[in-house]
């Protein structure tokens, strides 16, 4: 199976979507097979040997580069899944903005080129059509105060990508090519510290997007007040960007700076980690609660990639999957009012807070285990002591839920938003019970992340 | 000639930070605009210096014009952020009548304040 076909049938049905009213069930229903389209294309890369497919069949080193690397196809995949139930989500609450389906399929476009590429351009361009996308969600609700927070999340967003294509332009002097492969070999054999200022430029731009401290002041404003649905894409599907963007660049490109700035990417982790987990303890609506939660779920990642070597970035990889999992599953419960939406808060925050039965028990326990392996004994007292504050927040997040007592507008198809929140549940659960192909995954990734 | 295009990015770079700091939104705007203009001029300087301009026929060293396609691609994307801030920019005028930072983070706050619980 092509590697070009999950972009071919977003790109297609998204720029077709955009002429069609998406407020008619017809055309949203068009979109969900797209989504659902997307996510069986990419199914089978994901156990397939890794293809590459080089656009317009120029010659090797001049191409652009598809790839169906594992790492890529897996965040696809989680991306896409959230998409699809956010979408879901959004129809039974009711559309009404008639580019909603078409903007939401036009985003799995732009985060499927982002993860299956090769060519550090061409993850530039996706980029962008992943950032215009997800602003033009982030101002869609009934809610007429969204164009302040969608306009400061532009601005942030802007100067992220200028950031980014500075960095871009910097690897491009510095090495000659633009494929990722290449840059790699370019820079192995390089002095040490010769790509710091780079991989520092290419740290802001994704912290920006995963929302570390001290880049972490769009993130409330953004998550409180969007409708479900959005909150669960720019939580779950747009989050994990950064997530990637610090795997593929930092652990990937730049591992000699990666390990340079050891304790610094540690500092600025373990800050997120307690400083989300403890201001979430403060809040009293569910968006607050869960936005500051994504703060602290964020610096783990930042965390597991300063333990290094496979171990530290399989550790990194799986908890940036289940995060994206656990950040739609949450985001979509909190906004369902009973008892579904109750049980289904109480599974993600399980599975946040690092406990069984949650998948992100796994995920946790790998980077613990990576520390400890790698004697980093600070990072396995934060992952313990950022455990305990989590679990608080959780149980804060829990409670928020249950009290939350303003009148929402009534779910107009209830079946089917209960049927995609407990879907989503279930997936957390299946995997908590079946984590093997994770682990193997995240085993994988390590080894192709961490090999010399 | 290096010194020449680092002092131009730095400039670009400079002013547009300058505008992104100011209460005027359509100074924000442009300040944004700006500042991916600077990377840009990064982008093209990073096709070397040799002096020669890369049309056929090719006479001496030519600079490299990967960077002037990607400054070109980078423009067009850079057109469509532009667009999207100046519709953002509208939505805000049309739900608090003003183009000033300060009167729309004041009127954020006002309303943070009257819900019975602030986020």
């Amino acid at each position: 199976m092509s590697v070009v076909l999950p972009l071919a049938v977003t790109w297609v049905s998204g720029a077709a979507l955009v002429f069609l009213d998406g407020r008619r069930t017809w055309v949203t229903v068009l979109a969900m097979l797209a989504l659902a389209g997307n996510l069986v294309t990419l199914m089978p890369l994901l156990d397939a040997p890794v293809a590459q497919v080089l656009a317009g069949g120029w010659p090797e080193g001049l191409g652009i580069r598809l790839t169906s690397d594992p790492l890529g196809v897996m965040f696809a995949l989680m991306a896409g899944l959230v998409l699809l139930g956010a979408l879901a989500f959004e129809f039974a609450r009711g559309i009404s903005w008639p580019r909603l389906p078409a903007v939401i399929v036009l985003l799995a476009c732009g985060l499927d080129g982002l993860f299956l590429t090769a060519d550090a351009f061409n993850f530039y361009v996706f980029f962008e059509i992943t950032m215009l996308s997800s602003l033009a969600l982030t101002a869609y609700g009934p809610d007429r105060a969204r164009f302040r927070e969608a306009l400061l999340f532009a601005f942030v967003n802007a100067v992220g990508s200028v950031f980014f294509l500075g960095s871009v332009a910097a690897l491009y002097r510095m090495t000659g090519t633009l494929d990722m492969q290449g840059i790699e070999r370019a820079l192995a054999g390089a002095p040490v510290g010769t790509a710091l200022p780079v991989a520092a430029l290419l740290l802001v731009a994704f912290a920006l997007k995963l929302g570390i401290v001290p880049f972490h002041f769009w993130v409330p404003g953004v998550y409180v007040g969007a409708t479900t649905g959005i909150a669960a894409v720019l939580g779950g599907a747009v989050s994990s960007v950064g997530t990637y963007g610090l795997l593929r660049f930092g652990a990937g490109l730049l591992p000699q700076d990666v390990a340079l700035a050891r304790e610094a990417l540690q500092a600025l982790g373990g800050v997120s980690v307690l400083y989300g987990a403890l201001l979430a303890l403060g809040r009293t609506r569910p968006a607050a609660v869960l936005a500051y939660t994504a703060v602290s779920q964020a610096g783990y990642v930042l965390v597991a990639l300063s333990v290094g070597g496979p171990a530290g970035y399989a550790a990194a990889a799986l908890v940036g999957v289940v995060n994206a999992l656990d950040k739609g599953l949450l985001f979509l419960a909190a906004g369902l009012p009973g008892r579904v939406g109750r049980v289904s808060v109480l599974l993600g925050a399980l599975s946040a807070a690092g406990l069984p039965p949650g998948v992100g028990f796994f995920s946790k326990y790998a980077l613990l285990r990576a520390a400890g392996t790698a004697e980093a004994w600070w990072v396995v007292l934060l992952v313990v002591a950022g455990g305990g504050l989590g679990l608080s927040a959780m149980i804060r997040l829990h409670q928020a839920c249950a009290w939350d007592t303003r009148r929402r507008a009534p779910v107009t198809r209830g079946p089917l938003a209960r049927l995609v929140v407990a879907a989503l549940a279930a997936a957390t659960v299946a995997l908590a019970v079946w984590p093997e192909p994770l682990l193997v995954w995240g085993e994988r990734v390590g080894m192709r992340l961490g090999a010399p | 000639m290096i010194l020449l295009s680092s002092a131009a990015v730095a400039s670009l770079f400079g002013a547009g930070i300058a505008l992104l700091l100011r209460r005027s939104l359509v100074a924000m705007i442009v300040g944004a605009s700006l500042v991916s203009n600077a990377a840009f001029v990064f982008l093209v300087a990073a096709g070397g210096h040799l002096g020669h301009a890369p049309i056929a026929p090719v006479v001496g060293d030519p600079n490299d014009p990967l960077g002037q396609a990607l400054a070109l691609t980078g423009l067009v994307i850079n057109l469509g952020t532009t667009a999207v801030l100046v519709a953002l920019v509208n939505g805000v005028w049309a739900t608090d009548r003003t183009l000033d930072l300060d009167d729309v983070a004041r009127a954020a706050r006002r309303e943070d304040d009257a819900r019975e619980d602030p986020a």
